[in-house]
């Protein structure tokens, strides 16, 4: 007699026999859906903190058999905090900080002590490695070459700083195929001691340009085969990763940021700085009239899908916009010809790839037309993160009401998916 | 896409390794807390049944001794309302018995010269209740095992059979006998037929002397 499953039911027999496949389902699932680590941005003016949990209908790989796209989401954001620092405080973090993060977290719905911290430029240096085959040499001897040639090329002290890297795709021409890191042990230490004293286990202190690339990745920026970059508009620099996949190839910092534009306006002005800050964000840049410079035929299609109705674009025509404009110009210039620079080296260094485009994060991504500046400029699509965090198909939702932009949370974002198997 | 991504980090690993050692230590102490604790209560609950199951077993022991005081109480208090039973029975027997030499006296004033019986009995023949005397006693038994009380049912009327010469005689016979008050009835039973009897007819006749 054949055994019948009952409709909508199991039959009896083979109820116990399935037990094990639900328990091991059961268990992947709440480790799926497990909240990442707290994600904490410490920047010069906020420092912020995210936790991300992946959203219960997330599939458990993105598109099937093969396609092990890393970070699949959606993920939901379990909270998310920003504390303003004082525009004269020193950049370490003294006393009170401890105490205030502590006291500032339990009052939030994060779950757990651990945390991933991120260090930017100028408190990390990014250098081009050259490095022998692990496999060849071994990942120890090449551990130690890599400390090496990080102290030869780092401005630090030699033994003053930890150190790290990551190994990059080999490009045309190149013979670059690693880039290391390294950070001030004293800084490294203080951040440590931070931590512990309030309450919280740091698993990793890690580079903000990896941060922004896993950002990237989890919101899929940019098609698989499309160099794309992501502007991290911090208070003291900006910060440009290039990324091909989900890699960071190059990493660079810029002497220019919201503290400098913001100084720039108020100069400018003759305004104060919390005036011209507004006025950054209110008002921003003007659009120039003239066409796009250079574009591909992707981030063309691109912008065509993603363009902003002419009746709701906001074009700041006015006065305030144009100077702030003129202002600026000169800063804009020079940053659009920095990232100009680095996207010709890498389409260089990998010129089988496209072109995928530039996402806008931290702080100075608030600046009003900044992208629609950029892109013109740049002749490449160019948008802040938050473009990708509305709508139901975004990777990145909120839990409950609670909003906030997702491009000065960025660095946050990428840190909390730092520890979480990809 | 690789399923890798890309990370640094930059805490020494020294410090790396001091924090997994203690999460580690931290883990381990937890579990063996717990595990203490679970151990611990296990036992302790253990304990308890077993100091539990000790006064229980007391108890039962106490009450069994009780116990087994009230059967005996309960055993001689049975023997002794079966013993008073049977001695109430027996006074009662021999209550009811008759003066069967009284009695033949008093038949043989009534009966007059014309009149003899053939058979004297009572009803019933046997005292009820009493049963076979040798039916108690198993087979090959000399004394019985127990000793069982004999309930014995007094008669309640004499039969007395007979002839009678003429019926006058007969008539007699039974008005003497309710003149004597001994019987509160005294009747026929039947019907008095003549028979013959040697060269002559005589009356025979079943009297029923109820007392």
């Amino acid at each position: 007699m054949s055994r019948r499953a009952r409709p909508g039911g199991l039959a009896s027999g083979s109820a116990p026999r399935l037990w094990p496949k639900y328990m091991l389902s059961l268990i992947r699932s709440t480790r799926r859906t497990a909240p990442t680590v707290l994600g904490l941005d410490l920047g010069q003016a906020a420092i912020r903190a995210v936790q991300l949990r992946r959203a219960p209908d997330s599939p458990s790989s993105a598109g099937g058999a093969g396609d092990t796209q890393p970070f699949a989401g959606p993920w939901m954001v379990i909270d998310a905090v920003q504390w303003d620092r004082r525009p004269d405080e020193p950049a370490e973090l003294k006393t009170g900080w401890s105490e205030r993060l502590r006291r500032g977290l339990r009052q939030r719905a994060f779950r757990g002590r651990r945390v991933a911290v991120g260090f930017s430029s100028p408190d990390v240096e990014i250098h081009a490695l050259e490095l022998p085959d692990d496999a060849a040499a071994g990942q120890a001897p090449v551990v130690a070459a890599a400390r090496i040639e990080i102290e030869r090329l780092m401005s630090f002290e030699d033994g003053s700083a930890e150190t790290d890297f990551w190994r990059i795709p080999r490009g045309r021409g190149t013979r670059t195929d690693a880039l290391g890191v390294a950070a001030p042990r004293a800084r490294v230490l203080e951040i440590w001691d931070l931590c512990r004293r309030a309450g919280l286990d740091c698993r990793r202190i890690d580079a903000s340009a990896c941060a922004v690339a896993r950002l990237g990745t989890m919101l899929r920026f940019a098609g698989p085969r499309d160099i794309w970059g992501a502007l991290d508009l911090g208070y003291r620099a900006a910060r440009l990763a290039l990324c091909v996949d989900d890699v960071p190839v190059l990493a660079r910092a810029f002497d220019t940021g919201g503290a400098k534009w913001t100084a720039r306006i108020a100069e400018g002005l003759q305004v104060s700085p919390a005036s011209a800050e507004l006025h950054k964000r209110d008002h921003g840049l003007a659009l120039a009239g003239r066409g796009l410079r250079r574009r591909n035929r992707a981030a063309a299609a691109d912008d065509e899908v993603h363009a902003v109705p002419a009746a709701t674009a906001h074009v700041p025509n006015d006065e305030l916009a144009g100077m702030i404009t003129s202002i600026l110009r000169s800063e804009l210039d020079q940053l659009a010809a920095e990232i100009e620079r680095s996207y010709a080296y890498v389409q260089q260094c990998f010129p089988e790839r496209g072109i995928g485009g530039l996402m806008l994060v931290g702080g100075g991504a608030l600046t009003r037309n900044l992208e629609h500046h950029l892109s013109q400029r740049l002749g490449i699509s160019v948008r802040a993160a938050d473009g990708w965090s509305a709508g139901e198909r975004s990777a990145l939702r909120w839990s409950g009401t609670q909003r906030q932009p997702i491009s000065t949370l960025g660095v946050a974002i990428g840190l909390a998916l730092s520890e979480y198997p990809a | 896409m690789s399923a890798t991504t890309v990370a640094v980090n930059l805490v020494p690993k020294v410090l790396r390794m001091q924090e997994a050692r203690r999460r580690r230590t931290a883990r381990w102490t937890l579990t063996a807390l717990i595990a203490a604790l679970l151990a611990g209560g296990t036992t302790l609950v253990t304990l308890d049944r077993q100091a539990s199951a000790a006064e229980l077993r007391a108890q039962q022991r106490s009450l069994q001794v009780s116990l087994t005081a009230v059967r005996g109480r309960l055993s001689d208090a049975t023997e002794t309302c079966r013993r008073l039973k049977s001695e109430i029975q027996r006074a009662d027997a021999l209550r009811s018995k008759r003066c069967w030499s009284g009695m033949l006296a008093l038949l043989s004033r009534a009966m007059p010269a014309e009149t003899w019986l053939t058979s004297i009995s009572t009803e019933p023949p046997l005292p009820s209740g009493a049963g076979p005397v040798r039916a108690l006693l198993p087979s090959g038994a000399t004394q019985p095992t127990t000793a069982q009380p004999i309930t014995l049912s007094a008669p309640t009327s004499l039969i007395l059979r007979g002839y009678a010469l003429d019926h006058d005689a007969l008539y007699a016979f039974i008005s003497a006998l309710k003149q004597s008050r001994v019987f509160s009835k005294v009747e026929l039973v039947g019907k008095a037929g003549a028979e013959p009897m040697l060269k002559t007819t005589a009356v025979r006749f079943e009297l029923s002397c109820t007392w």
